[in-house]
């Protein structure tokens, strides 16, 4: 089998190990094939550690993600020093070497979860008493095919009495090497995990045999072909970075595993990596993961938005119970679409307080409908928004219809929300969720006439007139969106006479006082410019990003990304890889101190979309665009910024450099490089 | 246990052997002018024999309740890379002339959620669990504690709260997280304890070991100090 990979930019090298961030290399260490996630626990770990296998979109009876053992401890295996770990990010291999201090015993061991085979996971460790060696040598899983005779099987059903079921089917060998000096474990589990029905035992066994008829070296051929195929589609390459590249790829990795190809995905925010946020599905999903999927794996997008369509009739019916029309989709959701976010929680002193997200952070409902808009625009896939993607787009238009108050001016309003800065609660016309709103009315206005003919005529008048009548806090005089009613008059804080960023402002002040103060979490009324750039006031950007941006705090994980991008289209691209690192380290250095709860995993498709939109320049906006619009702005120290996606249907690598744009394609297609468009055949030419 | 944890396992169950050095073998007890060692004289007994450890005696001079002992007691303890044990101020005789004598029960350990002040303590507080002591553990929230990038009540506070607990709990210990200004949440806790263990870094400039002169000048029962190592 081939060694490791030489290039250090596809590995993540976890060195020995620490105590205390024991539970955070796990979560690094996660493989997961995008229906079933591992973490990467040592084979023999036991209570400090978390060796748990959550699969997708199945939630136990209080909509948390159902917890399943690990099926790669090995209950015998000698208690060793971590050692070294490799995750090969081009492979999806994760790799052991650890030896004892006494060099008396050794573990050995290479595991991965099969991309090709969701539910699949294959364990090869070499176990010795005796041997010694100083490199890293990968297991022999090509000798370690065992005779079936040799094998036990073992059953696990974790099927609590409400909830999902996960039935595993695990056939180990344990054979020693001719020279009796080492004990070659064989290990194939099987998982099928659904979430309402009974997973099938013959159709498990079946499955079990297969995978073990093709045996450890066969599935690894294909578990090459399968992450080839998928980093073909979606590599990206910072060519005078290498540190940085090998973070984004660390992301990207995750992002791919932590989604299935097929079905309803529930995306939750730390993925398949860890069990913090309850594996509860947000905004994270729709806006900020789906996105990088949409322009690199559509079936895997499509499968988060079939998560939604199924949550319609959920969010339907909890528009109706507040006296509304539409859908209403809530801002925590997990099994059936019914909104679990809890009713209280804990402030960092360990005091319970009241949560008010899911009663008032509204704008999920949009963003639902950003994601299915931003879906078909990738792909130019209009067919989809005139099916099952439509209604994704105009029942919560409807909603928005049905929920703003009239004043007697006639101008519309959304009183009592929570934007993306949840610094501030309980606002009236948040310009971010008022603005969505208003976006989201348009297209569905759109929508009906494109899709449901004279009839929805007067449905389309109707909603573009509320959207017609919004408030959006916008002053032409000062170029600014006023965040909320009344933010202005708030005490004027910036962050930097306070500290730098990150900086936890409602730690420090007291969450009465940041309330009280222009401090903001994160991106808000900036959101905007980034996801619905087309609606926002022209050159309303610079004006926005030098307002908000002292006044940000960088709380959560979902703000530097955005900034970096936003800041690399007004070419301020040294403050904007400033950001961008900080966001590729969040996870890496555990900057929110809860990594060990699993990868956020929203924080890398916020690091893509600051890289494709931001430092590439990519437009992407409407699903009859007829032409890719790309503006590159790099840093410095940037050579080539090498991008792979798809774009209506066509496979590209852009190849943006200081002042230069290669794009590869395999179909022609019309690019836009600064006002100029140029006609591109295959294979690629340079166009600026 | 996994690999980790078995590894330091030779390592938890004795005291550092830093401690041996200067100073071998020995529990450096400071207290009043007087050397008054009262009521304490059991404790200390029950510390040194955890410890295994012998100990010496110095009276340092000072008012009780002045900064001037509280500084002198900082300087000499900066001096000894062992534990040092300082006893309430003595240099008045006891308000209640035959208090009992008081033994180790209970000890409190404030931890700053680092890793090196948890590195430091767990060791003496693992010995002092294996003799029955209780032990409760004791973090006090400050900005330096608590992650800049903090998203706020909710998911996050649930797994950052789990995730301290998961790192700094020592054995079967109690871990409680507040807020508000360390020396008073010691204090407070002090009460129910008969010992507190604070892991320090031996400097002693003006503004450095703010919350462990603090607490010297409050609490009313011993504060045993812990280098960090």
């Amino acid at each position: 089998m081939r060694a490791l990979p030489a290039d250090p930019a596809w590995q993540f090298v976890v060195e020995g190990g620490s105590d205390m961030r024991l539970r955070v290399e796990e979560s690094w260490l996660t493989t997961a094939d995008g229906s079933v996630g591992t973490r990467g626990s040592v084979e023999e770990d036991g209570v400090e550690s978390d060796p748990l296998t959550l699969a997708a979109g199945v939630y136990n009876e209080g909509q948390s993600l159902l917890e399943v053992p690990s099926w790669a401890t090995l209950s015998d295996a000698p208690i060793l020093p971590v050692g070294r770990r490799v995750l090969d990010l081009r492979d999806g291999v994760l790799w052991r070497e650890a030896i004892g201090e006494d060099s008396a015993a050794r573990i050995d061991s290479a595991r991965f979860a099969c991309l090709a085979r969701p539910g699949v996971g294959v364990l090869v460790a070499e176990v010795t008493g005796r041997r010694v060696a100083a490199s890293m040598v990968p297991p022999t899983i090509d000798a370690a095919k065992p005779a079936p005779a040799e094998a036990s099987t073992e059953v696990t059903e974790v099927s609590p009495r409400r909830g999902g079921n996960v039935l595993r089917a695990m056939r180990t060998t344990k054979r020693p090497a001719p020279d009796a000096s080492v004990n070659i474990v064989v290990r194939v589990a099987v998982h099928d995990a659904a979430s309402r029905r009974r997973p099938a035992r013959a159709e498990i066994d079946a499955r079990l045999e297969e995978a073990w008829h093709t045996g450890p070296a066969g599935l690894l051929v294909e578990q090459r072909r399968a992450w080839g195929q998928r980093w073909e589609r979606a590599d990206v390459e910072v060519v005078g970075d290498p540190e940085l590249t090998r973070v984004i790829r660390f992301g990207l990795f995750h992002l791919m595993a932590s989604v299935p190809g097929r079905g309803a995905a529930a995306v939750g925010a730390r993925g398949l990596t860890g069990r913090a946020y309850s594996g509860h599905v947000f905004w994270d999903a729709d806006v900020f993961v789906l996105p990088f999927l949409a322009a690199t794996d559509p079936p895997a997008a499509r499968a988060m938005l079939e998560y939604r369509i199924r949550r319609l009739a959920a969010a339907r019916r909890a528009a109706a119970a507040e006296g509304h029309t539409g859908a209403r989709f809530p801002w925590e959701s997990a099994t059936d679409g019914s909104d679990v976010t809890p009713r209280a929680g804990l402030d960092e002193h360990g005091n319970e307080v009241p949560i008010l997200t899911g009663r008032l952070e509204e704008h999920i409902s949009a963003d639902v409908a950003w994601a299915a808009w931003r879906f078909a625009a990738w792909g130019g896939r209009w067919a989809f928004l005139d099916g099952a993607g439509g209604d994704l787009v105009v029942d919560p238009a409807r909603y928005w219809s049905s929920r703003v108050r009239l004043d007697e001016k006639g101008a519309a309003h959304i009183d009592g929300v929570i934007g993306p800065d949840e610094y501030h609660e309980d606002v009236d016309d948040n310009a971010f969720t008022n603005v969505m709103a208003s976006w989201n009315l348009y297209r569905a206005a759109e929508l009906c006439r494109r899709q449901r003919g004279p009839d929805a005529a007067g449905e389309a008048d109707r909603l573009e007139q509320v959207a017609d009548h919004l408030v959006t806090g916008y002053d032409p005089t000062t170029g600014l969106y006023e965040q909320f009613a009344g933010y202005k008059h708030l005490e004027p804080l910036l962050v930097a006479p306070l500290g730098t960023v990150p900086f936890a402002a409602d730690v420090l002040l007291g969450r009465g006082r940041v309330a009280r103060s222009q401090l903001i979490k994160q991106a808000d009324a900036l959101m905007l410019h980034h996801m619905v750039p087309d609606i926002t006031a022209a050159a309303s950007l610079a004006p926005n990003l030098d307002f908000y941006l002292p006044r940000t705090c960088h709380g959560s994980s979902l703000s530097p990304s955005i900034h970096a991008g936003l800041l690399a289209r007004v070419g301020r691209v040294e403050e904007a890889r400033s950001l961008l690192e900080l966001a590729a380290h969040i996870d890496v250095d555990d900057l929110t101190g809860t990594t060990a709860g699993g990868l956020h995993v929203a924080n890398f498709g916020g690091i893509w979309q600051a890289l494709i939109h931001g430092f590439a320049g990519v437009v992407v906006s409407r699903p009859d665009d007829e032409v890719l619009r790309v503006e590159p702005r790099l840093p410095g120290e940037w050579k080539e910024l090498r991008i792979r996606l798809s774009w209506h249907g066509r496979n590209l690598e852009l190849r943006c450099q200081p002042s230069a744009l290669h794009v590869s394609t395999d179909r022609p297609l019309v690019v836009e490089v600064a006002g100029t468009r140029v006609q591109v055949d295959p294979p690629g030419r340079w166009v600026s | 246990m996994n690999g980790h944890g078995t590894s330091n396992e030779s390592e938890r169950r004795s005291v550092p052997a830093t401690w041996k050095l200067g100073t071998p073998g020995v529990l450096l007890v400071l207290t009043g002018p007087s050397g008054e060692v009262g009521r304490w004289r059991e404790l200390i007994g029950n510390l040194a024999a955890v410890l295994g450890l012998g100990s010496d005696f110095e009276g340092v001079p000072g008012d009780r309740g002045e900064q001037r002992w509280v500084d002198a007691v900082v300087r000499r303890a900066a001096e000894v890379p062992g534990p040092v044990l300082v006893l309430p101020h003595l240099n008045e005789p006891p308000e209640v002339e035959n208090e009992l004598e008081r033994r180790l029960e209970r000890v409190l350990a404030p931890f700053d959620a680092s890793d090196e002040v948890s590195a430091s303590i767990m060791p003496v507080l693992q010995l002092l669990q294996e003799t029955g002591v209780d032990v409760a553990q004791l973090h006090v929230t400050s900005p330096e504690s608590v992650p800049g990038m903090w998203e706020g009540i909710g998911h996050h506070a649930r797994a950052w709260h789990t995730e301290l607990r998961r790192r700094h709990q020592v054995g079967p210990a109690t871990v409680e997280v507040t807020g508000g200004y360390p020396a008073a949440a010691v204090a407070t806790r002090a009460r129910d304890a008969d010992l507190v263990l604070m892991c320090w870094t031996r400097t002693t400039r003006a503004e450095r070991a703010q919350v462990v002169r603090a607490v010297l000048q409050v609490v009313d029962i011993p504060v045993l100090l812990i280098a960090r190592s």
